[in-house]
């Protein structure tokens, strides 16, 4: 076996103000022993804290997890504090070919525990002269550039704010690469806002762009 | 920096190897002190004998001119050693500990190291390497020494938070199947790419 293959698992270790380990969490299923399934690569890049709801925000990156290849990170749709909840993107979806997509999500500062969060939009704040919409609640979210090559949207999202953009939750969109370029890149301001960096061909653009011609057709 | 900086006020020197291209995790406190990962193996190497430790810098510059907050070294029971024993359990009851996995599952082992070894770890040895895995999880550890991605510090309650990555194999299995590993596939691409 090469070591260059071997998959990688990111943690998150909480420890007092005297060393002492507080909690951990890899926010991700812990695998079983002999459960058929793979050990996907699970990286933990960014670490920031949200001072405004006193939660850790993490951004990570996974191979692409689905029934067959084992669980990623966890899902936005998965979330135990809440199960109402669904993220921006909650899951993996379209076709998985070894990508790496992004994630992100908050965890309680206080004892690990997966959050929610309420922030929308944090696919891209590409145009941070128009904040993003406050009223929608987000917990874990992947983050991943579109495939358009095979265009599998055809339900809009009612949300004004997408502009005509379909609702990535829906018809199975084949979501690409992040690979590296939404890495370590992360800051929050003090009332909880996370901003990223990512590269990508194609993804989800406010109305609000400066770019026209990144905009959606309208359906 | 307050006004023109014309000297420097202290200056220590920070033993960490790491690969090109790859930063040194520390952050600090808004009262001076830093904190950093202070190790003499590289991340992913084979040595067992190596350390690797969260240390602060006091505000004056001198390495613990605080009390040993945050001090750990590989044989300490009492601080944020990062290799052996400091991050797995001692015992038995603790290692197959079966708790919340913080999202509505379970989880085995109270320490975050555990589900990479088999047995709980003994101070006496307390650097065994990765020559066995998990039963619970299956998982097992190529190298010991993980990476310390990044340190960040609440600065308002002086707690702080590190993330690690190890690196695991994917061809062991404690009961005899094996797990496949979807990095191959990529690593493949990325070759028929190249050429």
């Amino acid at each position: 076996v090469s070591l260059a293959a071997q998959p990688y698992i990111g943690s998150l270790i909480a420890f007092s103000s005297n060393g002492t380990v507080l909690w951990w969490t890899r926010v991700s299923p812990q695998p079983k022993a002999n459960d058929g399934v793979s050990v996907l690569s699970r990286y933990l890049h960014g670490l920031s804290y949200d001072y405004a709801a006193k939660q850790i925000v993490l951004l990570g990156q996974s191979l692409c997890p689905n029934a067959d290849s084992g669980p990623g990170f966890w899902q936005g749709n998965q979330v135990a504090f809440n199960r109402s909840a669904t993220g921006f993107l909650s899951g993996f979806s379209g076709d998985c070919r070894n990508y790496y997509i992004s994630w992100l999500g908050k965890v309680d500062a206080r004892n690990g525990t997966l959050q929610a969060w309420y922030v929308c939009y944090p696919i891209i704040v590409f145009d941070i002269l128009r904040p993003p919409d406050f009223n929608c609640k987000l917990f874990s979210t992947y983050v991943s550039e579109l495939d358009f090559e095979e265009d599998r949207f055809t339900e809009m999202s009612s949300n004004s704010n997408l502009s005509g953009w379909p609702n990535p939750n829906q018809k199975d969109p084949r979501l690409k690469y992040t690979e590296t370029t939404c890495a370590s890149s992360m800051r929050v301001d003090v009332q909880g806002r996370v901003y990223i960096i990512c590269t990508g061909k194609r993804f989800v653009v406010l109305p609000s762009l400066s770019f026209p011609f990144q905009r959606k057709k309208k359906h | 920096v307050n006004e023109v900086p014309t000297t420097i006020s202290w200056m220590y020197f920070a033993q960490n190897v790491l690969p090109y291209m790859e930063s040194l995790a520390w952050d600090m406190t808004t009262d001076g002190r830093i904190l950093f990962v202070e190790s003499n193996v590289a991340p992913f190497s084979a040595d067992v004998n190596g350390y690797k430790a969260v240390r602060v810098i006091g505000p004056n510059g001198a390495s613990q001119s605080f009390p040993a907050l945050y001090e750990g070294r590989l044989e300490l029971m009492n601080g944020t050693g990062i290799l052996g024993c400091p991050l797995r359990s001692r015992t038995q009851s603790d290692f197959q500990l079966v708790a919340s996995d913080l999202n509505g599952g379970n989880r085995v082992g109270r320490m975050p190291l555990d589900e990479f070894y088999d047995k709980p770890c003994d101070p006496t040895v307390p650097d065994m390497g990765p020559d066995s895995s998990n039963p619970y999880t299956g998982l097992q550890l190529v190298y010991n020494n993980p990476r310390v991605q990044s340190i960040l510090i609440n600065r308002l309650s002086g707690e702080f938070y590190a993330l690690l990555h190890h690196m695991v194999r994917c061809d062991r299995d404690p009961n005899g199947g094996s797990r496949f590993c979807l990095v191959f596939l990529k690593i493949a691409c990325e070759l028929f790419l190249t050429v």
